[in-house]
């Protein structure tokens, strides 16, 4: 026989011990992420209208504390956590969604269909029975001006991941609205076995001002007084890593603790936001290559450069070939690298062994 | 009939022998290029031909000879420079480009490279503008070390404004042959890399590139504020710095003083050919083999390899490989017939079987009987017979480009599109792999 004592205790020390095991058991990365209209500065002094990514540091949406930037700010998985939860506020004059290329959206109630090309009315799911001149707008659920949707991933798995918005990508993934999304599978290991001591998140990427400027200035698509009717004339004239361009200062810094000293490990996730292949290259150094789009590979391969594909994600590990300081350049290897035309610029910068003082990527005003 | 085709080899062998003891060798089966460990060059400005019969101005490396001290014509791709793995390698770059051009650099991707003299430019040290009064008197050459640590194929291009030099045409490539035989190896084979299994019979140079006409106009009318590489549309291909059909004359034909290098690949059944494939320019060129799937072995002068010392052992097949700018591959190719089903040979089934021969189809017969002459209109590398070092007769008029009777297998991009020059039908990324008789001499 237990005292009353005892059994209130035992029951304490269990509930205590289930209360352990569910805060041990971290199950959800969650970001309160808002989106803007905003202006980006090119490295030429040009700005360029973006829709921009910005997370909301209280998480209440009241105020909006963070800057919005483009690519947006990097969302971290944690090792632990199964599941990313995003809170997206919409502050943009069109409806909104998110995709996540490689990960599966669970609350996801099938693609957003509307009446082209009045866009006047929407239908969720299935084609609206009978209709077939419906036009599928989003991937999944949207979220309307002014409001806030949320988007959850409930088996997310480990790797480089590309955010865009799933909603008229053609349009608003070059607005903008991308970001990278990273899981490591163990603490500072980003696959099995390729652990690192510093990281480099670089996303490629590039902007058509004139496009841009059409849409901001909502005369492109299918609407009335459209100017330019779709992105087929394609001409980009910005070609941007982590929204900069050579010569802006704080292009692609290590986020890494400290400097690399010889033989530490840089882990570069590679991204390709943009609407054309780039061909990331280092000079004077080779990488391990060892995933693309978030699946490891079962041998890495040796490479001072490779072909990043639009929507593609890619991990290399460089290893530092000595103390600090050195630098190596790097730069798209197909020769982006003017700004609006005028060399020098575009996409080429350095990977140094210390850490720069400098956001990193492209800030808006 | 089979008889009358072998016959008919053994004649059109003789007749090739005969020919080249008039004409000199028959386009080379290598690659050619200069050797050694220390290089003299010149950036200089000249102008290239192009099949549509156009002349274009490009900006080239040049060589200086070593016994004469004088720069050679700019060259385009630059000079093919062949070295060996654990020499190190003295680069020596004088800029002689025209007024207002700028610097010009060279950059080694996968080496690390020690830059001496010149000036300090983004990627590298640069040799200054040419007709700036230097103030250091080395500011005019810049100096480049380094020792290759791995053999394989690399290329160089300049690191300068390297938008617009990469288009002039101021790239080339980088050979590093292996040391050593390797371990298990032959010394009298060859070898790309430090592992048996990447040994070959024969190798080509495959480097593309490609050019925008409209930039080089610029260029030449100094409308350097015009220059704009957002508008790039390239209409203009390249192997080796030749469009179709000029890859297929010889290296070093004095037509062409600023292309020296072709691109005819030529083989013997049963061999193994060697394809150094560089994306030299800053587009994507999806070429295609016909004939046979390659074996991809290296990529970037690295072995396709699971671990040290095993070999090219994660070599992928296909058929279409992508020009990366700024990327090389190693692929191996070989050709026997085997898939054909019959004797490319004619050969009866008592007959010896020539050198590796595809034992399985000795003495099959050829699957169809052929049309008459007059009822087919024949394709210009058609010898006149289906056999391999065959031929036959042709109707009147008919080019007889195909004196040795061999298998023309067409290797060429696949964006369509660039099988032009200038627009102007065939020219562009196209050239031929001719699969020789064995008695037919290639080098």
């Amino acid at each position: 026989m237990f005292s009353k004592k005892v059994i209130i205790f035992q029951g304490l020390f269990l509930f205590l011990c289930l209360l352990t095991v569910m805060v041990g058991k971290a199950v959800a990365a969650e970001y309160w992420l808002y989106v803007n209209k905003a202006n980006m500065t090119m490295a030429d002094g040009s700005k360029v209208p973006v829709w921009a990514f910005g997370l909301d540091k209280d998480n209440n949406f009241t105020t909006t504390e963070g800057q919005a930037t483009v690519p947006g700010p990097t969302l971290r998985v944690g090792p632990e956590d199964t599941a990313l939860i995003i809170h997206l506020k919409n502050n943009l004059s069109e409806a909104v969604s998110l995709n996540i290329l490689g990960q599966g959206l669970t609350n996801n109630s099938g693609p957003v269909w509307t009446n082209f090309p009045d866009d006047t009315q929407t239908w969720s799911g299935a084609r609206p029975a009978g209709n077939y001149t419906a036009r599928v707008r989003s991937f999944s659920h949207e979220t309307q001006p002014g409001e806030i949707g949320e988007y959850r991933w409930e088996s997310f798995r480990p790797g480089t991941y590309l955010l865009q918005s799933g909603t008229n990508p053609a349009k608003q993934v070059q607005m903008g609205m991308f970001l990278p999304v990273v899981k490591n599978v163990s603490q500072g290991s980003a696959y099995a076995e390729v652990p690192y001591d510093s990281e480099l998140v670089v996303v490629f990427h590039e902007f058509d001002p004139v496009i841009q400027n059409a849409i901001a200035a909502g005369v492109y698509g299918a609407v009335p007084g459209a100017i330019i009717g779709s992105s087929v004339l394609y001409e980009p004239k910005y070609f941007l890593m982590n929204g900069m361009s050579y010569p802006s200062k704080g292009l692609l810094h290590i986020n890494g603790e400290g400097p690399l000293f010889q033989g530490e490990r840089l882990l570069i996730r590679f991204l390709n936001a943009g609407l054309e292949t780039h061909a990331p290259q280092l000079l004077g150094l080779y990488m391990t290559l060892w995933s693309e789009d978030g699946n490891r590979f079962q041998y890495p391969k040796q490479v001072y450069g490779f072909e990043l594909a639009p929507g593609k994600t890619a991990d290399a590990i460089v290893v530092s070939p000595k103390n600090p300081p050195w630098h190596y350049p790097f730069y798209d290897a197909k020769l982006n690298l003017s700004n609006n035309g005028v060399y020098p610029g575009g996409m080429f910068s350095y990977i140094r062994s210390s850490v720069p003082k400098h956001l990193s990527t492209g800030t808006v005003q | 009939m089979d008889r009358i085709g072998k016959q008919r080899t053994i004649r059109v062998v003789l007749l090739i022998g005969a020919f080249l003891l008039f004409f000199g060798t028959a386009a080379q089966g290598a690659i050619v290029g200069i050797s050694g460990q220390t290089f003299k060059l010149v950036a200089k400005q000249d102008v290239i031909v192009t099949s549509d019969g156009d002349s274009t101005i490009i900006w080239g490396y040049a060589v200086i000879n070593s016994a004469t001290g004088k720069a050679g014509r700019a060259q385009y791709p630059g000079p093919t420079l062949m070295v060996t793995e654990d020499v190190p390698v003295t680069i020596t770059l004088t800029n002689e480009l025209p007024d207002e051009s700028g610097n010009v650099s060279m950059v080694f991707p996968g080496h690390q490279v020690d830059a001496s003299d010149g000036v300090e430019g983004l990627l590298t040290r640069e040799a200054r503008q040419a007709h700036l009064k230097p103030i250091g008197l080395s500011e005019k050459t810049v100096t480049y070390t380094f020792t290759p640590t791995e053999p394989g194929t690399y290329l160089y291009r300049s690191g300068t404004r390297a938008d617009l030099h990469v288009e002039m045409g101021l790239f080339g490539a980088l050979i590093v042959r292996p040391a050593a035989t390797p371990a298990g190896g032959d010394p009298g084979k060859k070898y790309a890399y430090n592992h048996v299994d990447t040994e070959y019979d024969r190798e080509f140079l495959y480097l593309v590139s490609e050019m925008d006409p409209l930039i080089h106009r610029q260029v030449e009318e100094q409308q350097w504020n015009l220059i704009n590489f957002t508008k790039y549309f390239p209409t203009n291909w390249f192997i080796n710095g030749r469009n179709f059909p000029d890859v297929l004359a010889e290296n070093n034909v004095p037509w062409l003083p600023t292309q020296p290098y072709n691109c005819q690949p030529r083989m013997h059944p049963g061999e193994k050919v060697l394809i150094r494939f560089i994306g030299a320019g800053r587009a994507v060129h999806p070429m295609h083999f016909h004939g046979n799937d390659f074996e991809t072995i290296a990529v970037d002068g690295r072995l396709l390899s699971s671990g040290p010392g095993v070999g090219p052992d994660l070599a992928w097949q296909a058929t279409t490989i992508k020009s990366i700018p700024g990327q090389t591959a190693d692929l191996v190719w070989g050709w026997t017939g085997k898939e054909l089903g019959w004797d490319i040979y004619g050969h009866s089934p008592e007959d010896p079987l020539e050198p590796h021969e595809y034992a399985p189809n000795h003495g099959k017969p050829f699957p169809v009987v052929l049309p008459p002459r007059d009822a087919v209109t024949y394709g210009p590398f058609y010898s006149g017979s289906p056999f391999l070092g065959g031929e036959g007769e042709l109707p009147p008029g008919h080019g007889g480009l195909n004196a040795a009777g061999g298998y023309f297998y067409m290797w060429h991009s696949h964006t369509e599109k660039e099988l032009t020059s200038n627009d102007i039908w065939p020219g562009g990324l196209v050239s031929f792999m001719i699969v020789e008789h064995p008695d037919v001499p290639i080098d």
